[in-house]
């Protein structure tokens, strides 16, 4: 008898083995298939910029979204993890009541040497913190995107590689420690929640590029001496509409890395959570994020019927609820979607009046809509316990207005400051001869339409 | 560099970080690297890309 019970407790263990390594391997596999997904969101941008550019800065344009890409994956290397793990507490660099954060923990995971290189690299007793980084890394290089679509056709390529960097390897880095680290002040101390980022990145990554664009001013004919606006077209409208429908594409990969995969150590829990702990799953995403990208496309087509602004509608409608998308109504997400969509015109609008010159309505679209999202779950979610645990803050009206604040004190404040030092060193814009030249002229090696855009005639039978 | 375990040189029994350099400086010296080349790179594109607006001023 003892020895069939040995022998059936072997088994179980062997079971249980088994299954850890799998829901291990499963974790890891999950946020891995996240880095390609929201690598489509650049695939996204870059088409969607290129296309909203005048055919003379198309490739210029290009050019600076491969760079701004290309740098912010090694600054979020060096440095930018390190700011998430250590910056939580606030500028004091304490460790948290969860005791995951503070600068001596930062140092033991998240730099490049010493100890703490054992997890920024191949270690086979350690097969999360690479897909974890990776997923961070193409959050932050969203940001460093949302930022480029404002600034076409005038910034400079290394001043705008410079503000990429510190937008991604900083500005929303410290947002995200401060709004979605579990030891997060705003978490513990004021219930802010949000989830799907519609504050900590795209709120902060477009007051970011409006602090760059008061700094780096107009395009060159857009504004007239009276004060109105011109209108100045990109050159490929298709090219543009199916940029946007892939940064939707790719943004179904960023919500799932918002997620947190249960059944590891890391884990809050045996299913998924939100990363504050709280419960919901990739179904709850899946009824939020297709009622919302409806409701923005319909919004903003009752508004305009322009394809331009209805695919902006129903990126419009995610980041509308993204705060919320674990704990929305499935129809609340729609109507709230829908609001984000019939305003998306007329706040371009008003900035546009106020001599701003968003090139893509990045500042409204991420911006504006992200501030309405994160106040909106303060009105709909007041009362839902804004982490896990016993005694955790609450969502409220005014927690969530505290962090609107803060992430637009975090964009406008470094955007400003950063544009405004590269503008007095001449980093900053474009000489006006250049401008007017077209960038791709000037400093791109290579032509955008070599042959022009033919319209040939059909084959003959 | 070199194997970074101790053990006759085989996977069998491997357990940890097992990148080129683990448990030495040398990740470190390696990140510094990245980071100067970074930074160089950075450097000779701004003065390129002053070179061409010279031209267009």
């Amino acid at each position: 008898m003892e020895e069939q019970l040995a022998e059936l407790a072997a088994k179980v263990a062997a079971m249980e083995a088994k299954g850890n390594l799998t829901n291990t391997m499963f974790a890891e596999a999950y946020y891995y298939l996240t880095i390609p997904l929201m690598i489509i969101i650049h695939a996204g941008f870059l088409a969607y910029e290129m296309g909203a550019s005048r055919a003379k800065n198309a490739l210029s344009s290009g050019v600076k979204n491969i760079l701004a890409f290309a740098f912010v994956i090694p600054a979020f290397y060096f440095f930018g993890w390190w700011v998430y793990w250590a910056f939580p507490t606030g500028f004091s660099l304490s460790a948290g009541p969860n005791g995951i954060s503070g600068a001596e923990y930062a140092a033991s995971i998240a730099l490049a040497w010493g100890e703490s290189a054992a997890y920024m690299g191949p270690n086979t007793e350690d097969q999360i913190d690479g897909v974890f980084w990776g997923a961070f890394t193409l959050f932050a290089a969203t940001t460093a995107s949302i930022m480029s679509g404002a600034v076409i056709e005038r910034i400079q390529t290394v001043g705008f590689v410079i503000l990429a960097i510190i937008l991604g390897g900083f500005s929303w880095t410290l947002a995200a420690a401060w709004g979605w680290h579990a030891d997060g002040w705003m978490v513990t101390g004021w219930g802010l929640h949000d989830f799907g980022a519609a504050g900590l990145v795209h709120a902060v990554a477009a007051f970011f590029a409006l602090g760059v664009l008061i700094n780096l001013g107009p395009r060159i004919g857009k504004f007239n001496p009276d004060g109105t606006a011109n209108d100045l077209p990109g050159h490929n409208m298709p090219f543009t509409a199916t940029g946007l429908m892939l940064i939707i594409v790719g943004f179904w990969g960023f919500l799932m890395a918002c997620l947190v995969v249960g059944g590891e150590a890391w884990s809050w829990g045996a299913n998924y959570t939100t990363i504050y702990g709280t419960p919901t799953n990739l179904g709850a995403l899946a009824f939020n994020i297709l009622m919302s990208v409806a409701g923005g496309i319909i919004g903003a087509w009752v508004m305009t019927r322009d394809p331009f602004w209805m695919m902006s509608g129903a990126l419009a409608g995610i980041i509308s609820c993204a705060s919320g998308l674990d704990i929305y109504y499935p129809a609340l997400a729609f109507i709230i979607a829908f609001a984000g969509g019939v305003m998306l015109k007329p706040a371009a609008g008003i900035l546009e009046r106020m001599g701003i010159d968003d090139a893509v309505g990045a500042v409204t679209v991420h911006g504006t809509i992200g501030i309405f999202g994160v106040l909106a779950l303060g009105v709909f979610a007041s009362g839902y316990p804004a982490a896990l645990g016993d005694g955790a803050a609450t969502v409220s009206f005014m927690g969530q207005l505290v962090g609107s604040v803060v992430f637009i004190a975090i964009g406008l404040g470094t955007g400003y400051v950063s544009s405004l030092i590269l503008k007095m060193v001449g980093m900053l814009r474009v000489p006006e001869a250049a401008e007017i030249a077209g960038l791709d002229t000037v400093k791109v090696p290579a032509q955008a339409y070599p042959e022009g855009i033919p319209a040939s005639a059909p084959a003959s039978n | 560099m070199g194997f970074p375990y101790d053990n006759g040189g085989t996977w069998t029994d491997v357990s940890g970080p097992i990148f080129m350099g683990a448990g030495s400086a040398m990740p470190g010296i390696f990140a510094l690297i990245g980071i100067i080349i970074c930074i160089v790179a950075l450097a000779m594109g701004q003065k390129a890309e002053a070179a061409k607006y010279s031209k267009h001023k």
